[in-house]
């Protein structure tokens, strides 16, 4: 391929990601309060737009042309770096995420990954596990206790469920026999069976992993603001507090409802009946209806997610941490006792 | 070269962090008031002067579990990869290895490490 | 009821060296200050006379021992409640060894009369700030305060001496704390133990008002924490003595924002029992009183659970309880005309008669809630997040409720059957039947239970009510009518009603707790000495200890268990 090709090929793969990250990200803030609403019963946001569609570029304008304050006892640099430090490896996560099947574009193969490298998996949690400087820096670089608090309490909830989400992903990963994400969806594929029926446990506990790194309910206890007032982002406002939230809990979410689809939903392939077959009502659309499927998969997640969040109450911060090394840890260790005798049986 | 694709999004992404925060610092107000960069804490007057005095342990020996366990995790990917291909002796040896581990966890776990916040009186 | 002829006897025989007297409405026990403590250990643990429910001060500005302080104790086994005075110039024995809530009330009447407590561990001001030098409710300190600092106002500092038109007020305001002022009450009400001391402070979304917690932390574990009230201090009480007897009856809407109609009638039903015209109160306007105060019960209780359950994170519930307050709310503005601020008792009676149409849409809406009550239940109460952050979480004992002053849902989570409204009755509450659910084991989830049974029983009420509304007929008066207009004046304004001197103590159930009021009358228009009850301050006093040892979370879970309003714990 000349270099131009790939020029452009690597750019239109760039821009979709962006394109995914403030584009959706910002309009998931909608799909968000629109989803609440109706479970509590009422509109939503309905005047800015019809049906309130310009909702999000009416908040992030507001953002944006709020006061950029710095507090008088917070170090300057250590506080800007904490939201760099929080947006970038949330969405490079993106780079090892696979949209679809290889499909066949003005004669190029062209494999909708941004980065097809053989230790996809590695990368991809390697990104999860820098979101935890963002936190525990904003915490420290604000210098007030209610950020500091806020700040060591989501660390530690993240390093705990850094932990059990690793654990977890084994499980998979020896069923696949490979480390790149394009690998783990082909093998699925190979194999006719979605990995969940196969690992029912390691997907609850990724599934509870999930929510407690992103910080939703009921592992939210980050933004439980009648203790703590927004936690760690309390001294931060305008765009700078905006980020936060969008790359917490819609970035975040998106990237690790992907890699849970790629793991255990089988990435693109449409519906699946444990090893006979798959059943796609979109065949008509040829390669392009894996990304149709795996749109869905990454939007009933969503939903999933959205679902707990505006049902039930948040847990206590040492019940979270308890769950996470005394129940869940121990689950993912059995999970991969039993994939150990399972993995032989597979071929491919 | 496979790695291009991150290069470059990684840097569209520095460059677009730091756009966006850029673009907050001009289009915001500025207007100096006395107490606006006052440090929050509920409208009151502070306590302690600063809040970067020394913090609990817990936090640090979460952290250290942490590293043990993580690093247990990454010797674990290679031999999950190729664990199909060797046969019971991989199997043995590496849960083995995992046992050691999961001792080290009970003994944690016992010592109270895993509660949070544990008092120093019942290490 | 008051302590009987019986009790009062055994006590004189019990301890000789005092004077018992039973009055009209109250039985008192006079002693000498000196040996205050070891009459009120006596009465305390021989007597059984546990429960705290007040103590405070009157100025009788009499030559040689000014201050008349009384203490008022309640035996829930006989239902007895009697009075303990003493009389002093300056300085009282502190009994907060006997009743941590006294520790609480002892700082309050050090605030406002400047009583010097010997023996008390930590005698700080209860509301004004520890700078303040002056003692607000002694006879000779101006109802307006002394004005002697020039604070310049907006408009001052900008258009400096061209003030003009409307703009001439003026200059000299009373003093308002500075930050120094604060930053030194708060050095002075706690010392620093641990790592940090957090401000949980007064401008924060979780502390159900302006109520400024004092945290001592080590890590995440409270070590110790202190309450400074304050920030919602309108002195009602001082307003009371300038205030006819109907007027003060706005002022008891204001502190408990929240159920300002069972506020009312907790009022009304003292100046009543005051005057001795309980039974001159229409049946109707009785009936109608309890339905109200009922209906506001609900309000004030889904208020409760919609905070509690938005504070533990689960969002939904805040919304579906707003949606049924508005509906009660709706009632209430039809019938009285307002929805928070409402005073529509009168003494005597009430303001006005049901509207027509009243009785069907309350009807409506009692047969639609309980249904409601019932999905919520379904979220909550057996939901195994909800079941671990409030099981264990805040156990109160038996022992602290007495200890502590505790009323309410509060004690009645605890075991103990204290209701006023079954131990005292008040309007129609001897003419309806309902239960009062009583928890087991005193945490914080048996006080959520409790609550929201006591809903369903407010529903049994009201029906009940309105059964009997439904036959009465829209002639029947709903205003007492004074027998000799010369002697007692009852109108609707209440203008020229003139009270016989004596005193009395009489509470009703609000649904924080016991609202009760002391109204001390020489005669006359305006009372000489109003002293409320709040039911919040005595739940709050026992927040410090459920604190010690636990995490910042629980904070918001006890806290909000607790239900306290500010405006009820400051006055």
């Amino acid at each position: 391929m000349s270099i131009i090709a790939l020029g452009i090929i690597i750019a239109v793969k760039v821009v979709v990601i962006l394109v995914i990250i403030l584009g959706i990200g910002a309009y998931l803030t909608l799909v968000e309060r629109k989803v609440a609403a109706h479970i509590q019963r009422r509109p939503g946001p309905m005047v800015v737009g019809w049906h309130g569609l310009l909702q999000p570029l009416a908040d992030g304008i507001k953002l944006l042309t709020k006061e950029d304050i710095l507090p008088s006892s917070a170090n300057p640099i250590l506080y800007n770096l904490a939201i760099v430090m929080a947006l970038v490896p949330a969405t490079l996560v993106f780079a090892v995420v696979p949209f679809g099947p290889e499909v066949h574009v003005f004669g190029y193969d062209i494999k909708p990954i941004l980065t097809d490298v053989n230790i996809g998996i590695i990368l991809a949690f390697a990104f999860g596990s820098l979101a935890v400087y963002g936190v525990a820096l904003s915490g420290w670089a604000s210098n007030s206790k209610y950020a500091l608090i806020g700040a060591l309490r989501k660390a530690g909830i993240i390093i705990s469920y850094e932990v059990v989400i690793t654990f977890a992903a084994l499980g998979p990963i020896m069923l696949a026999k490979s480390l790149s994400t394009y690998d783990i969806v082909m093998a699925q594929i190979h194999q006719k069976v979605w990995y969940i029926f196969l690992q029912p446990i390691s997907f609850v506990v990724f599934v509870f992993a999930l929510l407690a790194e992103t910080g939703r309910v009921p592992f939210d206890i980050q933004e439980a603001e009648a203790e703590l007032v927004t936690g760690f982002t309390v001294e931060y406002g305008g765009m700078k507090f905006g980020l936060f939230p969008l790359v917490e809990w819609y970035v975040e979410v998106l990237s690790l409802s992907s890699i849970l689809a790629v793991l255990y939903l089988g990435g693109w392939s449409p519906l699946n009946i444990p090893f006979i077959g798959f059943v796609d009502p979109f065949f008509f659309l040829g390669a392009w209806s894996g990304f149709i499927w795996f749109i869905i998969k990454v939007s009933i997640l969503f939903l999933l997610v959205l679902w707990l969040h505006w049902t039930l109450p948040r847990y206590r911060i040492d019940q979270i941490t308890t769950v996470a090394w005394k129940v869940m840890l121990p689950l993912a260790l059995f999970n991969i006792l039993i994939s150990a005798f399972i993995a032989p049986l597979l071929r491919g | 070269m496979a790695y291009i694709g991150l290069l470059s999004l990684l840097v569209v992404m520095l460059g677009l962090s730091v756009v966006l925060i850029s673009l907050n610092w001009l289009l915001g107000p500025k207007k100096k008031e006395s107490y606006k960069t006052y440090p929050y804490e509920c409208g009151v007057p502070l306590y302690d002067d600063t809040a970067q005095t020394t913090f609990h342990q817990g936090y640090y020996i979460l952290g250290l579990l942490l590293l043990l366990f993580d690093i247990e995790v990454a010797y674990l990917f290679p031999w999950a990869v190729v664990y199909s291909l060797l046969g019971v002796f991989g199997f043995l040896e590496v849960f083995l290895f995992l046992l050691i581990l999961t001792f080290g966890l009970v003994y944690a776990w016992r010592k109270g490490a895993l509660d949070w916040q544990f008092d120093l009186e019942s290490l | 009821m008051q302590a009987t002829e019986k009790t009062l006897n055994e006590i004189k025989a019990k301890i000789p060296y005092v004077d018992v007297k039973k009055e009209k409405l109250t039985s008192v026990v006079y002693v000498q200050k000196e040996l205050l403590f070891n009459v009120l250990k006596a009465i305390k643990e021989d007597f059984g006379f546990k429960l705290f429910i007040d103590h405070s001060v009157v100025d009788t500005l009499e030559a040689d021992n000014r201050f008349e302080a009384f203490y008022i104790l309640y035996n829930v086994d006989t239902k007895e409640r009697i009075l303990v005075k003493t009389k002093t110039e300056h300085a009282l024995p502190s009994v907060e060894k006997l009743w941590f809530a006294a520790k609480w009330a002892e700082r309050e009447c050090y605030d406002m009369f400047g009583i010097n407590y010997e023996g008390h561990e930590h005698l700080v001001r209860a509301f004004m700030w520890d700078t303040y030098s002056h003692y607000p409710l002694r006879k000779d300190f101006p109802l307006g305060g002394y004005e002697t600092v020039e604070l310049p106002s907006l408009n001052e500092s900008t258009f400096g001496d061209n003030l003009s038109g409307t703009m001439n007020y003026k200059r000299t305001h009373t003093y308002v704390p500075t930050l120094k002022d604060l930053e030194y009450t708060e050095r002075n009400r706690i010392k620093k133990k641990a790592q940090v001391v957090l401000n949980w402070g007064p401008l924060h979304p979780g502390t159900h008002g302006t109520m400024w917690f004092l945290f001592d932390l080590e890590g995440e574990r409270i070590v110790q924490t202190d309450v400074i009230l304050g920030q919602l201090h309108r002195g009602v009480e001082k307003l009371a003595e300038h205030e006819p007897y109907q007027q003060f009856l706005v002022y008891t809407d204001r502190m408990d924002y929240i159920s300002g109609l069972c506020s009312n009638q907790a009022w009304t039903v003292t100046v009543e029992r005051l005057l001795g015209i309980e039974d001159m109160v229409p049946l109707k306007a009785k009936y109608i009183r309890t339905m109200m105060s009922e209906l506001q019960r609900i309000n004030s209780h889904l208020l409760w659970l919609g905070t509690y359950a938005l504070d533990l994170g689960a969002l939904t519930i805040f919304l579906y309880a707003f949606k049924e307050r508005e509906k009660i709310m709706d009632i209430i503005e039809g019938i009285t005309g307002a929805r928070l601020t409402i005073s529509y008792t009168r003494i005597g009676g009430v303001r006005m008669d049901l509207p027509q149409g009243a009785l069907d849409v309350i009807e409506s809406f009692v047969k639609f809630f309980p249904k409601e009550l019932k999905d919520w239940e379904k979220i909550l109460s057996r939901n195994r997040i909800w079941v671990k952050r409030n099981k264990e979480v805040g156990v109160l004992t038996k022992e602290d409720i007495y200890f502590y002053g505790l009323t309410g849902a509060v004690a009645r989570g605890s075991g103990v059957f204290y209701d006023i409204r079954k131990l005292e009755p008040y309007d129609a509450y001897s003419m309806v039947d309902f239960d009062v659910p009583l928890g087991e084991n005193g945490d914080c989830y048996d006080r959520y239970l409790v609550r929201v049974e006591e809903m369903r029983q407010s529903i049994r009420i009201i029906e009940q009510c309105l059964q009997k509304l439904k036959t009465m007929s829209p002639n029947e008066p709903f205003m007492a009518e004074s027998g000799d207009p010369k002697k007692l004046k009852l109108t609707l304004d209440g203008i020229g009603l003139k009270v016989p001197a004596g005193e009395v103590y009489s509470s009703g159930e609000n649904p924080r707790g016991e609202l009760g009021f002391y109204i001390n009358s020489k005669g006359g228009l305006k009372p000489y000495r109003v002293k409320i009850r709040p039911g919040s301050f005595y739940n709050l006093c026992v927040y410090p200890h459920l604190m010690e040892n636990r995490y910042i979370a629980d904070a918001v879970t006890v806290l909000a268990s607790l239900d306290p309003v500010v405006g009820e714990v400051d006055r």
